[in-house]
């Protein structure tokens, strides 16, 4: 019984995970569209790019512990 | 005095004869200036009824007939030849179907109660359109009512213009309310909107900077929560904390990375305003 609650429970981790890097991609997509200086673009541009990789992470992760 | 029995008799009858005759002369004299004077006034009267937009009617209650006068091919459309004839059931027909009843009912009622009869109702004219009526008729005895039917179109016509332009005013200021309304809805949205956009970079990266601790939060609880998990095989444990390592370890470099933009902007903030 416990078993099953724990495994629920990271389960639900797993997905707040993936939610979390979805809104900082989204955050990052925001930043852009109104960002001007080219240094701050580049880095907020790659962390992005990270973060897109960081949702593929987090659903594999999920999918790992399904 | 004493009457003298010789030939005052005959001077007296004489003098009572010529009298006579004279009061006679005064009385036909006096009657026929009378009738001028009614002469006059009937032509007086009708000249102001026909250039007047009034209908007069005189209507026997017993017969239904009605003697029309005034300006009758003004108010109905029909010449007077056409409309002599009109009589009270010819009269009802003319009102407009809508009005008909009521003027039928107040008719019948004036009568009975013997009081005045006011009405205003749509009678149709020869063309087929209808001129509004304010009808006005009085009990003079017990068979006969007489009135004035009077054409209020133009009158009515002008009300009804006044209450559209009134309706118009009232929109107008509806449509004011409601456009200002709007403005108000709008200026707000324009001051948030600049309110956000007065917000430093600064203060932006640190909410991104607060969203990648969130997430290091997340991640080290997961990591902690994974590890024990018994549920979950070694092989998959293995690949699980591996995962989550590489998770932690870029999300940290994130926070480092917007912690030098916000120094950035700090300095770059600094220069402009040395």
């Amino acid at each position: 019984m416990n078993e099953i609650k724990n495994k629920n429970r990271l389960i639900k981790m797993m997905s707040d995970l993936y939610l979390l890097e979805k809104q900082a991609k989204e955050l990052y997509d925001d930043f852009l569209i109104t960002l001007k200086d080219d240094k701050a673009r580049k880095i907020i541009s790659q962390i992005r790019n990270d973060e897109i990789k960081h949702m593929k992470m987090a659903k594999a992760l999920l999918n790992l512990v399904k | 005095m004493a009457i003298k029995p010789t030939g005052s008799n005959k001077r007296l009858s004489q003098k009572t004869k010529a009298s006579a005759q004279g009061r006679q002369v005064d009385l036909a004299v006096t009657g026929s200036a009378a009738l001028k004077k009614l002469t006059e006034l009937e032509i007086r009267y009708r000249v102001a009824l026909e250039n007047s937009k009034q209908l007069l009617y005189d209507l026997n209650l017993k017969t239904g007939r009605i003697v029309w006068s005034g300006n009758i091919s003004s108010v109905t459309g029909y010449s007077p030849a056409e409309f002599i004839d009109c009589d009270l059931a010819r009269w009802e027909k003319l009102i407009h179907p809508d009005d008909r009843k009521l003027a039928a009912k107040l008719l019948a009622k004036a009568i009975k109660t013997r009081t005045k009869y006011h009405i205003e109702y749509r009678f149709r004219r020869k063309n087929g359109q209808y001129a509004f009526i304010e009808d006005a008729g009085v009990l003079v005895d017990k068979q006969r009512m007489v009135g004035t039917m009077n054409d209020v179109s133009q009158l009515k016509e002008k009300i009804n213009q006044l209450e559209r332009v009134n309706d118009l005013m009232v929109g107008r200021e509806l449509k004011m309310v409601e456009l200002k309304e709007k403005i108000r809805a709008l200026t707000g949205k324009a001051k948030a909107a600049s309110k956000a956009k007065r917000r430093s970079w600064s203060d932006k990266f640190k909410e991104a900077v607060a969203m990648e601790e969130d997430v290091i939060w997340q991640l080290n609880d997961t990591y902690r929560r994974a590890v024990e998990e018994s549920t979950i095989s070694f092989f998959k444990k293995r690949q699980a904390k591996a995962l989550l390592s590489q998770l932690t370890k870029e999300s940290v470099s994130h926070r480092r990375k917007i912690n030098s933009l916000i120094n950035y902007e700090r300095n770059k903030k600094q220069k402009s305003a040395d």
